[in-house]
């Protein structure tokens, strides 16, 4: 059904991006999707190059019809890109630390102009890349990713009343650590 | 926390995952009296913004120590620091200016972007030169190869935080009420409107970047609300028609670099050719929705990427902590229509914006809602008394002589039926040929009703409830002639004389509530509209029984009413279908039992009305199923009116209208534009309008909007001129319609440029 909609957004939208992609659903799709799936892997990986590898590897599932989405795309790409960042970070997880938002962060600096920095901002990079990753999933889908609760329980492979107090713990999880860490917040 | 509410139902409720509207509602009052509670949530929301800024950022800098001299400038501390940047307090030293100080990088790390940022930075900001705006004193390069500029320094707070009551000295104060916010973002318009005409989009526009300070000076509205507004940190700013191989260079990586939820979604996609005055206007209308319930659009539409590619935001506005507050219908549109997702339907200009607001607070209508819809007709009679001088000169007619007056008011007093008749009737003058084309005011009807009506209510004074019937109608016709104050006042004596002396449950009592919630609305206070209303459909349904065409006409309102609280689409709905089941029964009824076409036409009038705002409903929604029944309820709506007034008839053009409008945002474009030119069409053979009319230009603006979507500029650009030379005949050439009109053309003209 998200195919549809794409469809119909290409074919709709008067200024859109998409204006040499109509008929390509893919192209449309990686178009669309594509800087948040990066964006998402890096949040895992820290790492730029690969985080667009596994955001091409998870296109590539989709356009090779290996692993095609059953109900809904957007929580499907998020699983299987969500899927390949957990085995990476496995398989090298001597070279690779967890702390994917404190990589990118020295490797993002000076890319972003004009976005304010604070002590805050600082210490929640440290409590995210400190957090346990399902607490951080379910985060930054939600909060980032804006998906509903029933894309995050099919993108986590999780039921729907599990992410509703998953949301509530981890988020009394950041505030704790942001509590602990800064010793002035609230 | 100091009270017995757990924080976590306070995370569920504020992540929007409470499904239980009951303690949705449970916490939303809680926290209008709990202010532990309030502080949390606060925090919670804080939270969640910083977590979305890290997120999507992922670009810290580490702390670096400050340097005590920077060029000629004394550091004092530092009050800032971005990706690349760092902004210090500072002085001149030799003037002991106060300046902000904001140094690019250190030397080996600036590169030729950043470079390049920082001199459109310098060149924008130059050039600029607003009591709205932070002035640039001085640019320059320091020895080590940084770039530095100190700017004027503002001794404010952010724009959220004043709007809350916060300042920089001195103690806190009360939060700015509604119409204070709206004079504090109408100064900001202003500013962003100078920029933009010197040719500088802002493009970063959030409360952050609106520093707000109690002294200062440079605006004069002749409010005398001491709030001063400054726009800083246009770093982001590009130069329109200028610097174009910086505008396709800079910030191509298409990533959410910026605070996510004011960002237009154009600039969110990278679609760097599409970013221009009107992205700044989406980040105005979010930064309206903010000052005007206290929140950013939840529920992931808005404050996350993907809003960037989901469709607009359509649900009304609603008031943070208080969901069932409503926004005021028209402020609401106005928000909405500068959050659009495509930028030819927001506004054209912050000025427009801008007008738009001042249109809102002084009672006038507003540009932000399509024509077709029962509100222009309300707004109409507000702002045009001519055709109502019929109505009220009907009514005078009843009360011209004391003795008719009583004699026709005990008719009213004592027959419902007579009563509701007298309403058709006056209400068949609501919809008579438009007052625009006239544009008169006839003020002296409003006198000698005055007049009238003070002689009339000393001589009922012996009959309580003859006054209060006769002073029933004379509320509604101040209500017609948009004189809401006096309205009121004949109108609660109604109800209250009523409700004294015939009691709660009685039909005519209902009748008054029913007509003090109609002027409630006008009021802007839905609230007690809704209460009033729920009311009266009680005693309605339990005097009248269910099916009576009255406890239709208050189902009617309360859907209409409900309708603009997304989160309460099922219940405006549901009486709205209520409604339409009853209206339907009534039409079968009449055709059957009566030949008198004038109350057949009446009641599948009613039905058709039902239809039309049930497609309104419906349309909000976004989604195939509900456009699907949008449109079945406009083609029907579209049936009846052309069985009752012809193929060629002001409402109908209407239908054909909305109708347009609906299959516009299906993105079936070829189908919209037949609407429009089919409602195009009827208004310019249709008498009462002729062929210079504000609706025609409107019709031209929709068919070059269609045009557009559908990649013909050419045809978009002749409507579109078309619609500008009338409006420029009909409205002037500064009226927020033409400068649209005018915008829109602008942006074909680059576009096209763009193309070539």
């Amino acid at each position: 059904m998200e195919l549809t909609t794409e469809k119909s957004l290409t074919e709709s939208g008067p200024t859109g991006t998409t204006r040499n992609g109509i008929g390509d659903t893919s192209v449309v799709i990686i178009e669309k999707y594509k800087d948040a799936l990066h964006r998402f892997c890096m949040g895992y990986l820290g790492d730029e190059a690969l985080a667009e590898e596994v955001a091409r590897e998870t296109f590539a599932s989709l356009s090779d019809g290996r692993e095609l989405p059953a109900v809904d795309l957007r929580p499907w790409l998020y699983k299987v890109a969500r899927n390949h960042c957990l085995e990476i970070m496995r398989r090298r997880q001597p070279s690779i630390s967890r702390n994917g938002f404190a990589d990118a962060a020295r490797l993002g600096a000076g890319r972003h102009a004009g976005d304010v920095y604070n002590e805050r901002q600082e210490l929640m990079r440290q409590v995210l890349s400190n957090m346990p990753e399902e607490y951080r999933s379910v985060l930054m889908l939600k909060h980032v990713e804006g998906l509903s609760r029933a894309e995050i329980a099919e993108a986590l492979e999780v039921s729907e009343p599990t992410i509703k107090g998953r949301l509530v713990r981890a988020s009394e999880h950041l505030r704790e650590a942001l509590r602990n860490q800064s010793g002035s917040i609230s | 926390m100091s009270c017995d509410m757990s924080r976590d139902r306070l995370w569920t409720w504020v992540q929007g995952e409470d499904d239980d509207a009951a303690s949705r509602a449970e916490i939303s009052q809680h926290l209008e009296v709990c202010l532990s509670c309030k502080s949390e949530v606060s925090d919670m929301r804080d939270l969640i913004g910083d977590l979305q800024n890290v997120a999507v950022s992922c670009a810290p800098v580490a702390p670096t120590e400050a340097p005590r001299v920077i060029g000629d400038y004394q550091i004092l501390r530092q009050i800032g620091r971005g990706g690349s940047s760092v902004v210090y307090q500072a002085e001149q030293r030799d003037t002991r200016t106060p300046v902000a100080l904001k140094v690019i990088g250190g030397g080996p790390r600036v590169n030729d972007s950043q470079s390049r940022l920082f001199e459109r930075e310098v060149q924008t900001l130059a050039r600029l030169n607003h009591p709205a705006i932070a002035a640039v004193l001085e640019a320059g390069r320091l020895d080590d190869g940084s770039f530095f500029f100190a700017m004027e320094l503002v001794r404010g707070v952010s724009l959220r935080e004043f709007a809350e009551g916060r300042r920089f000295e001195g103690p806190d104060e009360k939060p700015l009420n509604l119409r204070e916010r709206l004079v504090l973002f109408r100064r900001v318009c202003e500013g962003v409107s100078y920029a933009h005409q010197r040719g500088v989009t802002h493009c970063d526009i959030r409360p952050s970047n609106i520093l707000v300070s109690d002294h200062g000076a440079g605006h004069s509205h002749g409010n005398d609300l001491p709030a001063f507004p400054k726009l800083i940190d246009i770093g982001h700013a590009r130069l329109m028609g200028r610097d174009e191989a910086a505008r396709s260079t800079h910030g191509d990586d298409g990533r959410y670099v910026y605070s996510l939820p004011y960002l237009s979604p154009e600039h969110a996609q990278g679609r760097q050719d599409q970013i221009d005055v009107r992205s700044d206007i989406y980040s105005l209308g979010v930064v309206l929705y903010e000052l005007v319930t206290g929140g950013l659009p939840d529920d992931g539409s808005r404050n996350s990427p993907r809003s960037a590619v989901g469709p607009s935001c359509r649900q009304a506005p609603v008031h943070r902590g208080n969901r069932k507050r409503l926004v005021p219908g028209e402020l609401a549109s106005i928000i909405l229509k500068a959050m659009e997702n495509e930028p030819p339907q927001r506004y054209q200009s912050a000025a427009a914006l801008a007008d738009d607001i001042d249109r809102f607070m002084s009672g006038m209508p507003v540009l932000a809602r399509p024509l077709s819809t029962r509100y222009q007709l309300r707004k109409l009679v507000a702002r045009h008394r001519l055709p109502f001088a019929l109505a009220a000169m009907l009514l005078l007619s009843f009360v011209g002589s004391g003795v008719a007056a009583l004699l026709q008011a005990r008719q009213i007093s004592s027959d419902a039926a007579r009563s509701q008749r007298v309403q058709a009737i006056l209400e068949s003058f609501y919809e008579a040929p438009d007052p625009e084309r006239s544009g008169r005011r006839d003020v002296t009807v409003i006198q000698s009703l005055d007049a009238k009506a003070k002689a009339l209510t000393e001589e009922l004074d012996d009959d309580p409830l003859v006054a209060a019937a006769v002073r029933n109608t004379i509320g509604n016709t101040y209500r017609s002639l948009s004189d809401l104050p006096s309205a009121a006042l004949h109108l609660t004596f109604a109800l209250e004389t009523r409700r004294k002396l015939l009691g709660d449950d009685n039909i005519e009592t209902a009748k008054s509530m029913n007509d003090l919630g109609e002027l409630r609305v006008l009021q802007e206070q839905p609230d007690q509209a809704e209460n009033l209303w729920q009311a009266a459909l009680a005693v309605r349904r339990s005097v009248l029984g269910p099916d009576d065409p009255r406890v239709a006409e208050t189902l009617n309102h309360l859907g209409v009413l409900k309708s603009q609280d997304g989160e309460r689409f099922e219940e405006a709905k549901a009486n709205l279908e209520e409604a339409l089941r009853i209206r339907r029964n009534v039409l079968a009824a009449v055709q059957a039992d009566s030949a008198a076409s004038r109350e057949v036409r009446l009641a599948r009038e009613n039905v058709a009305r039902t239809l039309n705002d049930l497609g309104g409903l419906y349309r909000i929604r976004h989604t195939p199923d509900e456009f699907a029944d949008a449109e079945r309820s406009y083609r029907e709506a579209l049936r009846l009116r052309q069985e009752s007034f012809g193929p060629v008839h002001p409402q109908v053009a209407k239908v054909h209208n909305n109708l347009g409008k609906l299959l516009q945002s299906k993105g079936e474009f070829d189908a919209a534009e037949q609407c429009f030119q089919t409602a195009l069409r009827i208004l310019r053979s249709d008498h009462s309008y002729g062929d210079d009319h504000q609706y025609i230009a409107r019709l031209l603006s929709s068919i070059a909007q269609v045009k557009l979507a559908r990649g013909d500029i050419s045809a978009a650009q002749a409507f579109g001129e078309e619609a500008l030379a009338l409006r420029e005949k009909l409205l002037g050439a500064t009226h927020a319609e033409t400068t649209e009109s005018r915008r829109f053309l602008d942006s074909l003209v680059s576009s096209r440029a763009a193309a070539n």
